[in-house]
């Protein structure tokens, strides 16, 4: 087994709990045989069957090709980009969802020129016009160059791309490209299949999209198979590191009024839907404020006792 | 100063991202457990590695709960 990233625990774990790590890529499903058909031919026979393949970025056909463009997934993606960032070098993020603002606050600190191009005429649509503004600012802040309701119209260069030309006409020179317009479900290698009911499929393979989610799912699933009860229910989170500080997000902000309240530390933004709160953001706030949020979100257990 | 590590098991969900910083303080099964100690600097990296903000650091000395920051 091979002792390197991305296994997301100390290998000793697996071990600690009968867990086989078998490396391979699963090429195709075969549920009348109950097996998964790897790519070197190998057939993986199962009496339940977990798919939890994740998801892959999303690429756009106008950067196909060069060299110096890449997503951000795995973690050869993560060290090709460490590489390839550095002080002065003009690094252009096509995205500026989650993962595109991320790398922007993380170029700027090893003094990356950074620009980001989004599409949409705000950062993080589904955080409402107020969190995006604010965000907005404390990323030009911290100096990187936006261009938002900018769609990407077409790319330059041979080979190696030189510059981004965007609807408007603007024109970005770069050295690097990091696309981040967001994932779809690696489900490709078992479309087609007839899944019945010895197959469970969890995570972001699902549609999902954050890494909280998908842990949950993936319990939830194992949960089930043992025949334990479910665990009680709690609220959709995320989280981001960006800005220097921690984003957090428990609840559900969508089509929510957010109201703001800013410190020197960062900022709270509060979610209400008809008058109750539906989710709370939370930027560079303590871990006792986090818990409390996530308190304040979840739905009472006397309530879901009484629902069962 | 002291720290003392907690679980909040309300919080937790089992990310497992103590468990790589501090091997020798955390356990993650179906939510994190405390199995040993380390100083200070170790037990604030690995509260500040939980993305669900779900380790309790308490200075031993006062009770409070210190925040990692």
């Amino acid at each position: 087994m091979p002792a390197e990233p991305p296994w997301l625990r100390p290998l000793d774990w697996y071990a600690d709990h009968e867990v086989v790590l078998l490396p391979g890529v699963a090429e195709r499903l075969d549920t009348a045989r109950r097996a998964v058909v790897l790519a070197d031919g190998e057939r993986v026979r199962y009496d339940e069957l977990v798919i939890a393949t994740g998801s892959e970025p999303v690429r756009l056909p106008a950067l196909a090709g060069f060299e110096n463009v890449q997503a951000l997934r795995t973690h050869a993606d993560s060290a090709r980009l460490r590489a390839a960032v550095s002080s002065g070098a003009r690094l252009a993020v096509v995205g500026g969802g989650l993962i595109g603002l991320e790398v922007a606050s993380a170029a700027r600190l090893v003094g990356a020129e950074v620009t980001v191009i989004e599409a949409a005429p705000q950062l993080l649509p589904r955080l409402g016009p107020e969190v995006g503004a604010r965000l907005a600012a404390l990323h030009r802040a911290e100096g990187t160059r936006l261009h938002l309701g900018a769609p990407l119209e077409r790319a330059e260069g041979s080979g190696r791309l030189s510059a981004l030309v965007l609807a408007d006409g603007t024109r970005i020179e770069a050295d690097h490209v990091v696309e981040a317009i967001g994932v779809r479900p690696a489900s490709g290698w078992f479309a087609g299949a007839a899944l019945d009911h010895h197959v469970d499929v969890t995570g972001d393979v699902t549609g999902g999209g954050h890494r909280e989610a998908a842990a949950r799912q993936g319990a939830g699933v194992a949960r089930a198979l043992l025949g334990l009860p479910p665990a009680p229910p709690a609220p959709p989170s995320f989280w981001s590191d960006q800005l220097g500080m921690r984003l957090h997000c428990v609840g559900d902000p969508a089509g929510a009024r957010a109201e703001l309240t800013v410190d020197a530390a960062g900022f709270e933004a509060v979610y209400r839907r008809a008058g109750v709160v539906s989710a709370v953001l939370l930027a560079g706030r303590s871990a006792a404020d986090l818990r409390a949020a996530r308190r304040r979100l979840s739905p009472a257990p006397e309530l879901v006792r009484s629902a069962a | 100063m002291t720290l003392v590590p907690e679980i909040d098991t309300f919080a937790c969900v089992a990310h497992g991202d103590c468990a790589v910083v501090a091997p020798q303080v955390f356990r993650v099964d179906d939510v994190a457990v405390v199995t040993g100690t380390a100083p200070d600097d170790v037990l604030i990296e690995a509260a500040r590695a939980c993305p669900a903000g779900a380790i309790v650091l308490v200075d031993e000395e006062t009770g409070e709960e210190v925040d990692p920051g």
